[in-house]
């Protein structure tokens, strides 16, 4: 025999946004702290979004995929907020992809380093230290595994200018590491893992 | 290719969109070039890195922080189409044998206790509180009503501190599935009301707002209290 539930109203809309939230907030929470690097700065961001989206409780529950809606408004809200802050904003190629031009000369190479005290921790300090446009599509792509036609369409930025700079990118976060840990390839090469 | 192919190339290698002719001059020089070699590898050595880079957990409270919020900033509205049906004219049909259980769960019931328990409720966060009634039968236009203490709310019913309608009971288990949050400190008494003819079931159980806004019933407080 079935349970039958007598209560006969229908949930608050607030009980409706948290049981529509609720199963991607870990995963907003997590993209979150990608885009800021720290545990308050991206709860703080999660909180922004819910805010933000609470009124839009209706057009919500007619969303198909629902996790992507969330994570493009967060993306969104991050851009808004670091353009705010007159950061690095999304945009047009900026500064440092002029710089990464002249660094990516091929006799950059780091063959003659000796061993590497390479660690997680130093990815994700090299990570911030990219400039934001670099930084979001590294998180995205690499570091999320989002697809660049998903970055495509949570950016708006065109799949092809996605996959340019991403490469710009890789390439700026390999010349930050190898700068600061310049033994990385041979210590690659003797075997070590991460 | 040569050197400066590779550099080009390389991430390309690593997306696997290199094919046939390029792939295989690619992997050519990388098998002839130590320094190549090397750039491929550090390359690879850095997604996988990236792949692995932790994320701390949230804070504990962070659900129920969030939630809280998004309640205050957002103050609930009065649902329009609920409208409720006081009882009348109570049939004069015996009362199938009824046992109220209160069930102590966030999710699909999983404990059942007997006896009227004390539960913490977290202020201005919704949670569920069920209670079950086993019906021998079938049991049409039965009668619940449901008195709050002045601490608590149901949620989308703000300043309803009384509610009653009737319903049908189903031979098995009912379920009554409360959305219940607390609005201020203390602690007072839910009543539940089942009634069909001259029988009446009722269940007390005392809601108190929590401390720390912990948002799980507190069970092992309920059993010891």
């Amino acid at each position: 025999m079935g349970i039958v539930n007598i209560w006969p109203f229908n949930k608050g809309p607030h009980s409706q946004f948290e049981d529509l939230v609720r199963p991607h907030l870990n995963k907003l929470y997590k993209l979150a702290y990608r885009f800021t690097g720290q545990r308050d700065d991206a709860e703080d961001l999660v909180q922004d979004l819910l805010l933000k989206i609470y009124p839009r409780l209706q057009e919500m529950q007619k969303i198909d995929k629902l996790s992507h809606w969330l994570s493009r408004v967060l993306y969104h809200l991050f851009i808004d907020q670091v353009r705010r802050q007159q950061r690095s904003p999304i945009g047009p190629m900026n500064d440092e992809e002029a710089i990464y031009e002249t660094h990516a000369s091929p006799t950059a190479g780091p063959s003659e380093i000796a061993n590497s005290e390479i660690t997680l921790q130093q990815i994700n300090t090299a990570i911030q230290k990219l400039s934001e446009d670099h930084r979001t599509l590294i998180i995205l792509h690499d570091v999320e595994g989002y697809s660049l036609q998903e970055i495509n369409d949570m950016t708006g930025i065109a799949t092809g200018t996605i996959k340019s700079r991403l490469s710009r990118a890789r390439s700026n976060l390999r010349e930050t590491l190898l700068k600061e840990e310049p033994k990385l390839t041979e210590y690659v090469n003797k075997g070590t893992r991460l | 290719m040569n050197c400066t192919d590779i550099n080009i190339n390389i991430d390309r290698f690593l997306e696997r969109e290199l094919v046939s002719d390029d792939l295989i001059a690619f992997k050519q020089h990388i098998a002839t070039c130590n320094e190549c070699s090397a750039k491929l590898q550090a390359a690879q050595f850095i997604l996988s890195g990236l792949q692995q880079l932790p994320v701390p957990p949230p804070s504990v409270d962070f659900e129920q922080r969030v939630f809280a919020e998004v309640r205050k900033q957002h103050k609930e509205t009065q649902p329009q189409h609920h409208a409720f049906r006081f009882a009348t004219g109570f049939a004069t049909a015996a009362l199938a044998s009824l046992a109220i259980w209160l069930v102590s769960s966030t999710y699909f019931p999983d404990t059942i206790i007997e006896q009227p328990q004390v539960i913490s409720v977290a202020m201005n966060q919704a949670q569920t509180v069920r209670l079950m009634f086993d019906s021998e039968s079938d049991i049409e236009r039965v009668n619940l009503s449901i008195d709050l203490p002045h601490n608590m709310q149901l949620e989308g019913y703000p300043g309803r501190n009384e509610l009653s309608w009737q319903t049908r009971l189903q031979k098995g288990h009912n379920v009554l599935a409360l959305p219940i949050m607390a609005i201020e400190a203390g602690q007072g008494e839910l009543l539940a009301r089942l009634s069909y003819g001259d029988k009446v079931k009722t269940l007390l159980i005392v809601l108190k707002t929590t401390v720390d806004g912990a948002q799980r019933y507190q069970l092992d407080e309920a059993k010891s209290t």
